[in-house]
């Protein structure tokens, strides 16, 4: 067999693959007008002189600044304000474009610049050939400023005052309520990006870096045999991320690497604290626990499009590797430590996807597509036996970590068919197939069939229904044996169960007036795994949806909308290792409804005013039955959000603007309600966690028109 | 200007809605073609794509009638009218790049162009073809069968061209327009833990490509372990112990749309545990409400076994260390 010529440069041998993969899948239909099919044959572009074409340079977009007054007694508040101070703030805004007359172009925003979630980015460059852009991001998520706790940061340690006296309960800790003080916890993310890419004439190169600082506290527990301390764990880490991608393009093709590296770094090793119990049985007056270890992940995938004739294939490998070499902390902090196997893990889990599509129209209206997707994950860690002294306190023997492995594949086949223009069918099968190691199963398949049904039945009304069923088994269930004590042989692990699911989906929308527009949704999902005696039995989802919005006229909107769903799940357990003798229902609803308004152009142009009402309501009811039925307390948030602006034009180019955010929130949960530090005896706990409170926020911004 | 999700957003979004189903549909609609069967037009449509009769002056040729227009003249703003910039329209078939050859439109404008959105009689993916042949690059390359192109979505139907500013490329509307659609994840987004989509700290396109990826849902990343990672790299590992469910799909215990239940996840514990720890001793104990305890307060099985993501003590294999 001759091969090809050696001097046919790569494009070109692209170009022919495509051809050939294009004429090979006949018939086909290429449809459409896209610019490469154009007939260019009349167009006399050379001539074409955009005399009427505007052209504009210089600055435009605005600028602003304001304050504000945000009230945040309760942090919580903050998740909606966007900041945690109590009190007076300050930020910037921008949103400038500048356009030099020779086609540069340098963009700067800026959004609540000032507070923990602002954002501000600068992008120059010629669009259309090269960009580089400088980012910041802000995110901050508000727990609560009100966990009570005895201990105290300092560094990697927790500790309790100096005068602090052990008790056997949290009930006989004497100075337990004088020394509890109010902590904060929540999570600040600073991230800082900059990127560029390049466009050639058949190449894109682009590369992005990207670091982030993590601060913050969050919600742990210290635990001593069977004794347990609610901690404020510090968070102070950071991720850095660098990803280039460059990707190659031709007539029919389109090829490409991308590539990426992550570490992340943690500034503690471990948390650890002094025990605020008197050690009973043994146990230790201090325990140590890991703190997330520092690690690595890289990955580099080629991806390959080809196309033609209305057909496209597109064809991925990537491979991954996640390593982490962390020194690891001692056995135990409680005496000497056993020895260890290794000094530290020299962890490592590689991955491989590869994965295949392809995408096609045979016939006028018909369209099909395929998938199979691979994706392996090989742990290359080295197994050892680790000895396990629990919870700083005791030996018990060592303990093999084990690997996870798992390859999944699944295929995909569809087809959309086109009856007449007002409908078609969308349908199609997958099946999903998993191999694991050190799991219950070795292998779980899954056999999905889906199908969608889409009717405009008029230019003002449409409508679809959706409606998928799958059916999930697997190999033998023979649960682990490596587990301290053994499992119920009734118990399916829910993700691995055998499962029977329904899913069905229905939507009618109406556009029949250019003022008035509105849609509604229903959906249903059920699950049963049908195979489960203890565990979870069932899972109901319901739901509906319907909204609306309407134009009163050019300068007046309003919208309405209405959200309800809830999920039941039923499960079972067994306190004699048999059959189940108790069951568990959970039943959750939410609610959610607003309305808006919004109304410019009043008082000759110079006012625009908004308004926006939100009311979310979710609870969830556990019943515990045993005989007799034991319901658990109160779990519900519930929400109401007001959102008001009016900007009033001072002058030509000079606006003020003033917001008003009002936030009603309540929340429960049966975890601390009502709960005092000392509700539990051998458990210190926060205390009551719950938020109820009424916040405002007022801000005047001050904005100047380029 | 303080929080987008205020009236002056929502009155962004209904913009953009009402201009991208009612003021393009408003083009459409009060087009003098209107009263042609769409298959008809969509006929002409093809016979004057292929015969290629463009104007003989390009844009001014179109301007001389649609210059009144603001929303054409906007073009102008964007790249997409700015015939400086290497690859747009405007640098090569002019407005004819996009709305197909003049043929005889400009004899009273009686004949159909090639018109964007809902209500076009050109189908979406014709209409599409128009967008992708310029925009088929690495972030658009599975957009062909993805889950927007099988659900005739047009481009036009989120992207606005005769404008500076995109308004779905603003991260304070995004949210908005998908959950337009997506209204289960717009019920989520407002329940009582969710990632913070409803102010906007976080988008939808922060994990998802609507345009279509190689991974399920559109996912940025390979599988939805990765695409968690990429936020909370803290979780990545790997670690000497690992929860077997946290390495294989994060989804199997949160719903990252938002949940009634605390910290997304998708029931509460200790049954969201009992699910699948069914042992002798306390984990096959029925746990009651009421009078609290290790088990059904604090932080439930987590008061102990609090390294639920995995831990890398040598002593953490029950994941209490």
């Amino acid at each position: 067999m001759k091969t090809l010529p050696f001097h046919i440069n790569k494009p070109l041998q692209l170009s022919l693959i495509a051809l050939a993969i294009s004429a090979s899948i006949t018939p086909a239909l290429a449809d459409g007008y896209g610019l490469q099919s154009a007939n260019r044959d009349n167009a006399k572009v050379e001539k074409w002189q955009c005399k009427r074409c505007v052209t504009s340079s210089g600055f435009s977009g605005s600028v602003g600044v304001g304050a504000a007054y945000n009230d945040a007694s309760d942090i919580h508040f903050g998740n909606t304000s966007g900041t945690d101070t109590d009190g007076a703030v300050g930020h910037l805004e921008a949103d400038v474009n500048y356009t030099s007359a020779t086609g540069y172009q340098t963009l700067i925003e800026a959004d609540k610049l000032g507070y923990d979630t602002g954002s501000a980015k600068i992008e120059t460059g010629r669009p259309g050939q090269y960009q580089i852009a400088l980012g910041y991001r802000g995110l901050a998520n508000y727990d609560t400023n009100a966990a009570l706790s005895p201990y105290r940061n300092s560094g990697d340690q927790l500790v309790l005052p100096d005068s602090w006296q052990t008790g056997a309960t949290t009930g006989q800790m004497p100075t337990l309520n004088a020394d509890v003080t109010d902590t904060t916890l929540k999570t600040l993310r600073d991230r800082f990006l900059l990127g560029a890419d390049y466009k050639g004439s058949f190449y894109k190169a682009t590369i992005n870096y990207q670091h982030e600082e993590r601060q913050g506290k969050r919600s742990f527990s210290g635990n001593l045999l069977t004794n347990s301390a609610m901690l404020a764990q510090p968070i102070d880490d950071s991720t850095d991320e660098l990803a280039a991608k460059i990707y190659f393009n031709g007539k029919g093709w389109l090829i490409g690497i991308d590539s990426s590296f992550s570490q992340y770094k943690n500034d503690h090793q471990a948390i650890s604290w002094n025990s605020a119990f008197t050690p009973t049985f043994g146990a230790a007056y201090e325990g140590q626990s890991a703190a997330s270890p520092d690690n690595k992940a890289y990955r580099v995938g080629a991806n390959a499009q080809l196309s033609g004739n209305g057909h496209q294939v597109l064809m991925n490998l990537s491979v991954a590797s996640f390593t982490q070499d962390q020194a690891f902390l001692p056995a135990t902090i409680n005496g000497p430590s056993p020895a260890l196997p290794a000094s530290n893990l020299d962890g490592q889990v590689d991955t491989t996807d590869m994965k295949l599509k392809y995408s096609g129209r045979l016939a006028r209206g018909l369209s099909v597509r395929a998938r199979y997707d691979y994706s392996d994950r090989d742990n290359k860690t080295t197994l050892n036996p680790y000895p396990q002294v629990i919870t700083d306190s005791y030996y018990a023997g060592t303990a093999v970590n084990p690997e996870y492995d798992r390859t999944k594949q699944l295929v995909d086949v569809g087809a959309k068919y086109r009856f007449t223009r007002s409908m078609y069918i969308d349908g199609g099968y997958r099946y999903d197939h998993n191999d694991y190691s050190d799991l219950d199963r070795d292998s779980l398949q899954q056999n999905t069939l889906y199908a969608k049904l889409n009717y405009r039945i008029s230019p003002a009304w449409s409508a679809w229904i959706k409606a998928t069923a799958s059916d999930r088994t697997g190999s033998a269930y023979n649960a682990v044996t490596t587990t301290s004590s053994p499992s119920n042989p009734y118990l399916r692990k829910s993700y691995l169960a055998d499962r029977e699911r329904q899913e069905y989906k229905l939507n009618v929308a109406y556009s029949g007036s250019e003022a008035f527009s509105a849609s509604a949704n229903v959906h249903a999902n059920f699950d049963d795994y049908d195979d489960t005696q203890v565990g979870l039995t069932s899972v109901d989802i319901q739901g509906y949806d319907i909204s609306a919005s309407y134009r009163v006229n050019e300068d007046f909107n309003i919208n309405a909308y209405l959200n309800q769903d809830w999920r039941d799940s039923k499960q079972a357990g067994s306190t004699n290792f048999g059959l189940p003798n108790w069951y568990a229902n959970t039943d959750e609803q939410s609610t959610l409804v607003g309305a808006g308004l919004d109304y410019q152009n009043l008082f000759d142009s110079k006012l625009n005013l908004g308004l926006d009402y939100s009311y979310s309501d979710g609870q969830s009811d556990t019943d515990v039955i045993q005989g007799l039925t034991s319901p658990y307390g109160d779990y519900f948030a519930e929400k109401h959000n007001i959102n008001a602006f009016a900007k009033y034009q001072l002058a030509e180019k000079m606006a003020l603007r003033f917001d008003w955010i009002f936030e009603n929130y309540k929340d429960s949960d049966w975890l601390n309600q009502g709960l005092a530090v000392d509700s539990i005896p051998n458990v210190l706990i926060f205390g009551d966690l719950n938020h109820d409170y009424n916040a405002h926020y007022f801000g005047l911004t001050f904005s100047y028109q380029l | 200007m303080m929080n987008k999700n205020t009236g002056w957003f929502s009155s962004k979004v209904i913009n953009l809605l009402m201009l991208t189903a009612v003021t393009l549909s408003f083009n459409v609609m009060s087009a003098p073609w209107d009263d042609q069967p769409p298959k008809e037009v969509e006929a002409l449509l093809d016979k004057k794509f292929a015969e290629g009769k463009y104007s003989a002056k390009g844009a001014d040729t179109c301007l001389m009638c649609h210059r009144k227009s603001p929303k054409v003249m906007a073009l102008f703003d964007g790249v997409h009218g700015n015939i400086d910039v290497k690859g747009s329209p405007m640098a090569d078939l002019q407005c004819e790049a996009c709305h197909g050859p003049l043929g005889k439109h400009n004899r009273g404008g009686k004949e159909p162009m090639i018109t964007f959105g809902s209500n076009s009689p050109v189908p979406a993916d014709k209409q599409n073809s128009v967008c992708m042949s310029c925009h088929n690059d690495d972030e658009r390359m599975a957009w062909s069968g993805n889950h927007h192109d099988n659900a005739d979505v047009s481009c036009a139907n989120c992207h606005q061209v005769h404008t500076g500013h995109d308004p779905i490329a603003d991260r304070a509307t995004e949210v908005a327009v998908c959950t337009s659609c997506h209204t289960q994840q717009k019920a989520d987004m407002n329940k009582r833990s969710s990632h913070p989509l409803k102010w906007q700290q976080m988008v939808c396109s922060d994990c998802h490509n609507p345009h279509g990826t190689l991974a399920d849902a559109s996912l940025k990343q390979m599988s939805v372990n990765e695409n968690c990672y990429s936020c909370h790299a803290e979780k990545r590992g790997p670690k000497l112990w690992e929860h077997a469910p946290v390495t294989e799909n994060c989804a199997t215990c949160h719903n990252p749309h938002g949940s009634v239940n605390e910290a997304m996840l998708i029931s509460k514990p200790p049954m969201l545990c009992q699910q699948c720890h069914a042992s002798v001793g306390h984990t096959s104990n029925a746990v009651f409400g009421g009078n609290p305890n290790a088990f059904n307060a604090g932080q439930s099985c987590m008061n102990c076994h609090s390294q639920v993501h995995g831990s890398n003590h040598p002593s953490g294999k029950l994941l209490q260390r």
